[in-house]
């Protein structure tokens, strides 16, 4: 249990409990609904956390949220222990994520993927002062698919392969799409932070 | 696969494209296979560009990790909607069996109206959901989960489209949707746009489309439209 809080906390490596979370996902197919409850929670937060950065609002979040945890409710029987739980997970998540921002651009006049979420951005002297706040911003104007490789990378800690396996693309789509975003994060980035983003540092 | 160092010049600063480049950041994360990792090592020896990228996309891990959501999530009640959804599927059918979801709200912090109407929507759902429990099972869907945000697998054709006005009385609408046989099957969206399905689903173009004058009549509809690509918007 310590372990489960602790991982709750943030950014937790997603191979941490693995072994735990393939043996919720058991009983779950058994219809269990403790452990049901045990694997909501351990998620909650790590799906928020992805889905605030593609999605638009709380609502939207929590809908996907427990969409994802409902289907693998159903579904937990047919999990494969080839891939981990958690890359399992976030793919049933980054696919309902995707519909909805599909469905949404669909009643919007916005028509591509990309632009639903590229929003001009403009740097507001009185916060610049708040790295976080734009790093957020500097995120946001990258396409989902740049922003969310990074979100699965360093957020969530996953590999390159378990990206390619989440967002059912190649590997080296994954690469690529890595490549363009921090490129295009770097030079946002270093208009404001010529330092670099951790500070000040010796060359 | 070039693990060579390659730097070409860039006006906006040196870019190396040699494959252990494309690598850093899984290198950062200790995430590579050991070669790589052993491969990505050797090249950053090598690779002042590397270097000086190696130390910004720590900078970024460590920024990112830090990075709260800004907004806060309340798993609790999240949790309940989809314990009941639960139980719903397990009462009114086997485990593991198309049933579209019923009663749970979408929404949480939807107004008053809106709230009232998803139990509208629910009304209409066990409607329709009890029709199709008793049908046979499809066998041509293989991913056969259904959830909340994909509209229910009812009627093909025979859907509308309509945005109700803000202020819309939950009596108002449901007196409306009830003289025109409809009911909500999903919505509202992003939008909000609500997807209406005809209650009796083998209604012909003809008559559909009366009802949606009728809606358009109404001073409580914004907006309507049959929706026949229903299937084509769902996907």
């Amino acid at each position: 249990m310590e372990n489960i809080s602790k991982n709750l906390e943030q950014g937790d490596a997603p191979g941490a409990g693995n072994d735990l979370e393939r043996a919720l996902l058991a009983r779950i197919a058994a219809g269990d609904r403790d452990a049901f409850r045990e694997l909501y929670l351990r998620y909650h937060r790590r799906l928020g956390r992805f889905l605030s950065r593609v999605t638009r609002g709380r609502e939207d979040a929590e809908e996907v949220i427990n969409d994802t945890l409902w289907i693998v409710w159903q579904r937990a029987g047919e999990f494969r222990n080839a891939s981990r739980v958690s890359t399992w997970i976030m793919g049933i998540a980054y696919r309902r994520a995707l519909k909805l921002i599909r469905r949404a651009a669909t009643h919007a006049r916005v028509v591509s993927l990309d632009s639903v979420d590229a929003e001009p951005v403009e740097v507001d002297a009185l916060e610049v002062a708040d790295r976080q706040k734009l790093l957020g911003r500097a995120l946001a104007t990258l396409p989902v698919e740049q922003r969310l490789v990074l979100e699965f990378t360093y957020y969530l800690d996953h590999s390159c392969e378990e990206i390619a396996e989440i967002m059912e693309c190649p590997v080296n789509t994954v690469k690529t799409r890595m490549f363009h975003a921090r490129r295009k994060l770097r030079l946002l980035l270093a208009e404001e932070f010529p330092d670099g983003l951790g500070g000040r540092r010796d060359t | 696969m070039d693990w060579e160092v390659v730097v070409t010049p860039d006006i906006e600063g040196a870019v190396c494209e040699a494959e252990a480049a494309r690598l850093l950041p899984w290198y950062v994360t200790g995430t590579l296979a050991a070669t790589d990792m052993e491969r990505v090592a050797r090249h950053l020896e090598r690779c002042a560009v590397c270097r000086a990228d190696l130390a910004h996309e720590h900078d970024v891990r460590a920024a990112m990790k830090q990075d709260a959501p800004t907004v806060e999530y309340a798993p609790q009640a999240g949790l309940e909607r989809t314990l009941a959804r639960i139980d719903e599927l397990t009462r009114e059918a086997p485990p593991r069996v198309t049933v579209p979801a019923s009663r749970a709200s979408r929404r949480i912090t939807a107004t008053q109206w809106l709230a009232a109407a998803v139990v509208v929507q629910a009304i209409g759902l066990g409607v329709l959901g009890t029709a199709l429990v008793g049908r046979p099972a499809s066998s041509q869907a293989p991913a056969s989960y259904q959830t909340l945000s994909s509209p229910a697998p009812v009627a093909a054709g025979a859907r509308i489209r309509a945005v109700f006005a803000p202020a819309t009385p939950v009596d108002e609408l449901r007196t409306l949707l009830g003289a025109n046989r409809l009911a909500i099957v999903a919505g509202p969206s992003e939008a909000g746009v609500f997807t209406l399905a005809a209650l009796d689903p083998d209604v012909d173009a003809a008559h559909l489309e009366a009802r949606v004058a009728a809606l358009r009549r109404s001073p409580s509809v914004a907006f309507a439209e049959p929706a026949n690509d229903a299937a084509g918007a769902s996907r």
